[in-house]
């Protein structure tokens, strides 16, 4: 875990009582976290400026910058504690960084596992049993044919989101029992994995 | 049997068999009970089945229940619905024999390097997922669920890494621009307001994914750039007078391209070969002046030595003067001497100070290189200690965690317990027979003795009174009376060594009748009659039924 | 069944009910190799002098028979449900068992041509999967995500119905996900084995 020093200057800020009260960077803590895990902010930070709003944006944003890479990085709360400490915060307010930071890190690791390019990710299945009657070329039942959709998801940039798309195709009771066998062999693949000791 | 009993009994309920407290033998057992032991035992042992718990009231489902469980021990079903005590020892004791060693899960120590870590920690992953309950992936949040850690099931909200570049306040340096102050405190956004939520986390970590792929017309501007880099070696500032216009036809012909892109690369030869001849020309008019100074220079030199030589000349014609000259070296030459004695008397002492001091700074320097090594040395062997330390204590607690299982469920010290109990119970009983076994033994040796007397005294009298039985009529007399003693003696000790035997016959059948009482048969033939009855008449209902 | 033909259909035909066993089997060669081969006039020309009709009469004839037997195959007629549908055409015995034995011979090939025709859908062809563990990335240096990734490759049957167009799809998916889906997959299979779904092809087929 490598620093600018800049960002342990940007940091030292916090130490600054009269331009940073303790409410204040507990309330700028709480903003960090709660953006880094995808909620809304709970306080206006505009609210937080006091007299001094370029000290607190920096320190926003520096606060902001360590949590992001401390996670990045996964570093237990020991080794964060000994960062702060060099960087002269007291033990209230690494405490209570701390405590927000077991207590939100697992989220945030979420958010960056949310950072990448995947396949289509496939959530769901749809399937239906039909019975051909009749058709224009056959004069003869035929089936069952089953008519199976899987549902996929994937990132689109244009709607800014995830894009649900329904991969279709079909099946008579042949190809199905193949793919049902070839499903159940990663299955089975997978239970072994878990059942090993 | 107690110990036996109890043994397989804890057994029975480590595998969730629930049992009263006060069952503490197999007498105990009923058929429900015996059903569920025998199903947990299999199931313990074959994974991934299960196996009924209860006997159902109807008697024709119970017989197929145990039928059916009993097919997998070589038993038959009269073992479990009517049981019997011994039997279900030895079937619960060969099931208990066979159940999966929880032991050896116990002894195997975990390791906390990188890779054995990650190896449990996908197999947590692997098996938890297979656990949990499937959702529809709409009700979660961010695609994840946690539950003891994050388990993922959509990755349509993963977006790939893009950021924007941050405008943040750095107020640590000293206000060059009061503009820039006045921007900073009031113009300037908070960073979480600069983009999108999403793009935060990538803009926070990384500074370089600003350029996106993605930007049709950068990639443009790229392309066309390396491609007149490839044509000739253009300065930056005629790169972009050409780039403009092309990037703006592109979208006309090629042809007229092709042609002014050639026009373009003539002029460009040309106008380069124009420079080189510039620069040669230029090259050659700097050596022509360079070597005129020099000649100059030359020039002037020789002049003063002329005037000089021509000056001593003058000089030197007179005789006197020549004296005098050669007087004045010779004071110069000696006082020169002089000179350097005394500066010698003054460097000497003065040198070797300097020596002394420079050998005090060199030796300084090597123990300060020493010290800094070791300082360094120890400060890397604080950090491994501290990682190792760390490590240990992971090792430890997960160690502390298991350990209070095992005294939870107290199995291993329990059985080494027992075993130790049966092993004095069995040691004294040894002793109990080793000693009843030399009590016969003494016994025996006693008849065989007493035996051996009686023989011996009847002969012994035989033989006194038959020497007289010659002589003496009253002696032929008592000699057939001893006769008749020796036969009836003989009847006697018959008598009592049959007594013995028919007593040791009456023990083995009074044993053999005890075992029989034990059975219950006439108990169990009426439950079977029972049973027979009932299923009968549940037959007929059924008959009746269809 | 019996099939009816249409008017002009029978008008086609008419002409080989006049003629030889011989003419018969030739003609029915000539079909064959129609199906095969496609149109051959030089044949077509011989085969009308042959005769002394029209050319055009004898391409109708074979195009008439190669109708025939694809209307045959459509309705799935049997032995005896084709030779009655022939008899109204006016053929006599031994061309009927001339005609139905070219029907046999080409059955089977025309009958499982026309059904894939009428199905152009995608239809599963393949699965191949592997499982992997996400274990680091730019943005998180330590995490553990199980991942499977699924190739799955469908076919399409071609229009000309030559062949089959495949077509290969990437996907992922977690463990939990692919237990749910080879669950419902499953169960679809169950279902289209149980009393109920039997019932249903019984009282279809019948």
């Amino acid at each position: 875990m490598k620093f600018d020093e800049n960002i342990k200057k940007s940091l030292n800020l916090a130490n600054n009582a009269t331009a940073v009260t303790d409410a204040t960077f507990k309330g700028l803590l709480e903003n960090c976290f709660s953006v880094l895990t995808g909620l809304p902010e709970p306080h206006n930070v505009t609210n937080l400026y006091n007299s001094k709003p370029d000290l607190v944006k920096e320190l926003y944003a520096a606060l902001l910058s360590i949590t992001a890479e401390f996670v990045r990085s996964g570093q237990k709360s020991d080794s964060i504690r000994d960062f702060l400490n060099k960087c002269g915060y007291n033990e209230a307010k690494i405490s209570f960084y701390t405590d927000l930071y077991d207590r939100n890190r697992e989220e945030i690791e979420g958010s960056l596992i949310n950072v990448g390019s995947h396949l289509p990710h496939i959530t769901d299945v749809t399937w239906k049993i039909d019975y051909i009657i009749k058709s224009s070329c056959v004069d003869a039942s035929e089936g069952p044919l089953f008519r199976i959709g899987l549902q996929t998801e994937k990132y689109n940039s244009e709607i800014g989101g995830k894009k649900v798309e329904l991969v279709n195709f079909t099946c008579d009771s042949q190809e199905l029992q193949d793919l049902v066998y070839k499903l159940k062999d990663a299955v089975r693949h997978c239970q072994r994995i878990g059942s090993e000791h | 049997m107690e110990e036996i009993d109890a043994i397989i009994i804890d057994s029975l309920k480590n595998l969730h068999c629930d049992f009263e407290d006060d069952v503490t033998s197999l007498k105990h057992f009923d058929a429900d009970m015996v059903v569920s032991a025998i199903s947990r035992c299999l199931e313990a042992m074959i994974p991934d089945t299960s196996f009924p718990k209860k006997l159902p009231p109807s008697m024709s489902i119970k017989l197929k229940i145990t039928s059916s469980l009993a097919a997998r021990d070589d038993i038959g079903y009269q073992t479990i619905l009517y049981c019997n005590e011994a039997e279900i020892r030895r079937v619960l004791m060969f099931l208990v024999e066979r159940l999966p060693r929880e032991a050896s899960k116990v002894a195997h120590v975990e390791q906390t390097g990188y890779v054995p870590t990650l190896v449990k920690e996908i197999e947590q992953k692997v098996r938890g997922s297979l656990q949990q309950v499937w959702v529809p992936s709409c009700v979660l949040r961010n695609g994840f669920r946690r539950n003891e850690g994050l388990f993922f099931h959509s990755f349509g909200n993963c977006r790939p890494l893009k950021g924007v570049k941050l405008q943040v306040p750095f107020t640590s340096r000293s206000y060059s621009d009061e503009a820039l102050k006045e921007y900073w405190v009031r113009n300037v956004p908070v960073v979480t307001k600069q983009c999108e939520v999403e793009e935060l986390l990538p803009s926070l970590l990384f500074k370089d994914c600003l350029i996106s792929s993605v930007d049709t017309d950068l990639r443009n501007c790229f392309k066309v750039a390396s491609h007149r880099e490839e044509i000739t070696p253009l300065k930056s500032s005629e790169l972009v007078q050409v780039k403009m216009p092309e990037v703006t036809e592109e979208s006309e012909s090629e042809q007229k391209l092709q042609a002014l892109v050639d026009d373009v690369k003539l002029k460009k030869e040309e106008c380069v070969e124009l420079d080189k001849k510039v620069k040669s020309y230029e090259s050659q008019l700097e050596q022509l002046a360079k070597s005129r100074t020099e000649e100059e220079e030359t020039l002037q030199t020789l002049l003063s030595q002329v005037n000089l030589k021509s000056k001593t000349l003058t000089v030197i014609s007179k005789e006197e003067n020549l004296q005098k000259l050669k007087n004045m070296i010779e004071a110069s030459r000696n006082k020169l001497v002089n000179l350097t004695e005394q500066w010698k008397s003054i460097q000497t002492p003065l040198l070797e100070e300097y020596k002394s001091l420079q050998n005090a700074i060199s030796s300084k320097d090597l123990k300060q290189q020493q010290e800094q090594d070791k300082f360094k040395k120890l400060e890397e062997t604080h950090k491994t200690l501290n990682t190792d330390l760390h490590e240990k204590t992971q090792l430890e607690d997960q160690l502390r965690k298991k350990l209070e299982q095992v005294n939870k469920t107290n199995t291993r010290s329990g059985y080494t317990r027992r075993i130790l109990e049966i092993i004095g119970n069995i040691k004294k009983q040894d002793e109990e027979i080793q000693k009843i076994l030399k009590d016969t033994r003494e016994v025996q040796r006693e008849i065989s003795s007493l035996t051996g007397q009686v023989d011996r005294s009847f002969t012994l009298a035989d033989e006194l009174i038959f020497r007289d039985a010659k002589h003496d009529e009253t002696a032929r007399k008592a000699y057939k009376l001893l006769a008749q003693l020796r036969d009836d003696c003989s009847v006697i000790i018959k008598a009592v060594t049959d007594l013995g035997a028919v007593e040791r016959e009456c023990r083995n059948l009074q044993e053999q009748i005890d075992s029989e009482t034990a059975k219950e048969s006439a108990v169990k033939l009426e439950r079977v009659n029972k049973d027979l009855q009932e299923m009968k008449k549940e037959t007929e209902t059924l008959l009746k039924q269809t | 069944m019996l099939i009816s033909l249409r008017n002009d259909h029978k008008e086609h035909l008419n002409l080989l009910t006049t003629q030889s066993v011989q003419v018969l089997i030739d003609f029915c060669k000539l079909a064959i190799d129609f199906l095969q081969n496609g149109p051959n006039l030089k044949l077509y020309t011989t085969a009308a002098e042959k005769l002394s009709v029209d050319l055009d009469a004898v391409q109708n004839c074979i195009y008439g028979l190669v109708n025939l037997l694809l209307l045959s195959c459509k309705y799935k007629l049997s032995e005896a449900d084709f030779r009655d549908s022939i008899l109204t055409l006016g053929f006599s015995s031994e061309q009927q068992t001339i005609l139905h034995k070219f029907y046999e011979s080409k059955k089977t090939e025309v009958a499982r041509i026309i059904t894939k025709l009428s199905v152009s859908e995608p239809h599963y062809d393949d699965l191949e999967w592997r499982f992997e563990v996400q274990v680091s990335s730019r943005a998180l240096l330590h995490q553990v995500v199980p991942l499977m990734t699924l190739d799955l490759s469908l076919k399409t049957m071609k229009d000309d119905g030559s062949g089959y167009e495949k077509e290969h799809l990437l996907l992922q998916t977690d463990v939990n996900n692919l237990l749910h889906i080879t669950q419902e997959l499953e169960k679809a299979l169950i279902e289209s084995r149980s009393r109920h779904s039997r019932k249903i092809q019984r009282a279809l087929n019948s």
